[in-house]
């Protein structure tokens, strides 16, 4: 076969091979999980939305953390392959970082989101936070006297340097 | 003359300013470049400093992790000694230099700096401005707190709507790193990057080019750096005197699924636009913008009618900008992604 024709194949081939890729392997379909809220005390209920999953299949809903796994629920889709459902979360979990995970019945992963839980502390502060103005927080500022100082201090210092850089400016060369 | 047989160049080539090559300094630029219109450009540079520097402390205190990232700047604004006060310096430097930005496009535009040869210098500029607001936009999604969660829900929609354009804004395009995960490296390191390529080319070209194209009268460019100088240490007394005046609030951590807050006020024209046209106005708005300022050195060249009308679009661009963000920071809010209220 002459060089050029074999050169020619060899691409068509390549091209071929890679418009037959499929975009994406996956195991399974994509599913997306609401949760609300996304930080919660041990023994709150939770508002779980679940989307885009298998048309009527069943999904089980775990909750992962360092210290080990627990099945919250097992939820049906519905013909939009959704479903909602409100979860209530173990009472004694010890406070930290956890994961809701969807999972499929054959045992894989499908997705998770993200949780976080904190025993409920009264009077600690920002444990609890409660509404400030215009939605935030109120915190308590760290606000040490020195900070301000050094703060008002860079202040005046900028406006006292500022002044010979301008007049310099106007001096003619 | 070689320098050895002449004494005087030779105790030139001795003192220490030509040593430091700081007689560069000395290179002669227009006298009306010492005006506030020209410093702009220059304060916006401090601007960004101020923000790389606030920034790399932020960093030691954030955490990137959507589950820890809420937490990390409560600890920072409630327990870090200089943390709340630096962390306002950094969010008023960034609405500094956007303003400043602004500004300088505005006074360049006016000036028509964009006419031949300086078309490279008004397109590094216009790259600039997009790299500023893809900061600001990233800056806006770290904290984890509702308006950082419902930026991103909107960029995300946006992202989906782009197509595979918007394929990487997307949560699930890499499996092993959340989006806002992916989102903190831009803010801290493609984007930051890619800003101080484009400034330095900026600046290269105004050295190439002159800092004005017209001008007779010439004065030391020192002068214009008094100038600067000056001007910039306002800035800073500025920026410090409203971090401490006007502290910035976290609000609590974000929900999803709910529409409660407003975006950044820089962004709030393209919430406006989105009130007006739904979710293609997310798009439709920085498009018309940027696709205007890209065009421009090609429509105006020379005086004449198009030349006109050039400017009279831009000055109308503008105003509706500014009253974008006007409406939108005074009308009641809505929902674009169709989520509860």
């Amino acid at each position: 076969m002459p060089f050029v024709a074999r050169r020619i194949a060899c691409y068509l081939g390549l091209a071929l091979a890679l418009a037959g890729y499929p975009a994406r392997l996956e195991a399974h379909e994509g599913g997306v999980l609401r949760v609300s809220p996304r930080a919660a005390a041990p023994g709150d209920t939770l508002s779980v939305v679940g989307e885009q999953f298998a048309r009527g299949g069943r999904v089980r809903l775990v909750l992962a953390g360092t210290e080990g796994r627990w099945s919250l629920l097992e939820a049906t889709t519905d013909t939009a392959g959704r479903f909602a459902q409100p979860v209530r979360l173990p009472v004694g979990l010890a406070d930290g970082a956890y994961r809701l995970v969807a999972i499929a019945p054959d045992g894989d992963e499908i997705t998770g989101v993200d949780l976080v839980v904190a025993a409920r502390a009264a009077g600690s502060p920002g444990a609890e936070p409660s509404p400030g103005g215009h939605g935030h927080l109120d915190l308590p500022r760290a606000r040490h006297p020195i900070v301000t100082g050094l703060a008002l201090a860079v202040v005046l210092g900028s406006v006292v340097a500022a002044i010979p850089l301008l007049k310099g400016a106007q001096t003619p060369d | 003359m070689h320098p050895s047989q002449d004494g005087e160049a030779a105790g030139r080539e001795r003192r220490p300013v030509s040593r430091l090559g700081l007689h560069a300094l000395d290179h002669p630029v227009p006298a009306h470049a010492n005006r506030l219109d020209y410093a702009l450009g220059g304060l916006t540079l401090v601007a960004l400093v101020l923000l790389a520097i606030t920034g790399v402390v932020l960093t030691q205190y954030f955490n990137p992790s959507p589950v820890g990232a809420h937490a990390s700047v409560r600890y920072l604004i409630s327990q870090a000694p200089f943390g709340g006060l630096i962390r306002d310096v950094h969010i008023w430097s960034a609405s500094a230099a956007l303003v400043l930005a602004m500004l300088h496009l505005g006074a360049v535009f006016w000036r028509r700096g964009f006419r031949r040869p300086r078309e490279g210098l008004w397109w590094t500029g216009v790259l600039l401005l997009a790299v500023l607001f893809g900061l600001a936009f990233t800056g806006t999604v770290l904290p984890g707190d509702q308006e950082a969660v419902e930026a991103l829900a909107h960029a995300t929609a946006g992202a989906r709507f782009a197509g595979p354009a918007g394929a990487i804004l997307t949560p699930g395009f890499l499996p092993s790193s959340p989006l806002t995960t992916r989102l903190y490296s831009l803010h801290v390191s493609v984007l930051p990057l890619v800003l101080v390529a484009i400034v330095a080319l900026h600046l290269w070209l105004i050295r190439h080019l002159g800092i004005s194209g017209t001008g007779a009268v010439q004065v030391r460019f020192r002068s214009h750096l008094h100038l600067l100088g000056g001007l910039g240490f306002l800035l800073v007394a500025a920026v410090v005197a409203l971090a401490l005046a006007f502290p910035h609030g976290l609000m609590p951590p974000g929900v999803e699924g709910i529409e409660t807050t407003k975006p950044f006020w820089p962004f709030l024209w393209i919430y406006a636009a989105e009130n007006l046209f739904g979710m293609p106005g997310m798009l439709l708005a920085p498009g018309v913008l940027f696709g205007f300022l890209a065009l421009v050195p090609v429509a105006d060249q020379n005086e004449g009618r198009v030349s006109r009308a050039v400017r009279n679009l831009g000055i109308i661009l503008f105003l509706l900008m500014v009253a974008g963000i006007i409406y939108a920071a005074l009308a009641p809010g809505q929902s674009h992604l169709n989520m509860s209220m």
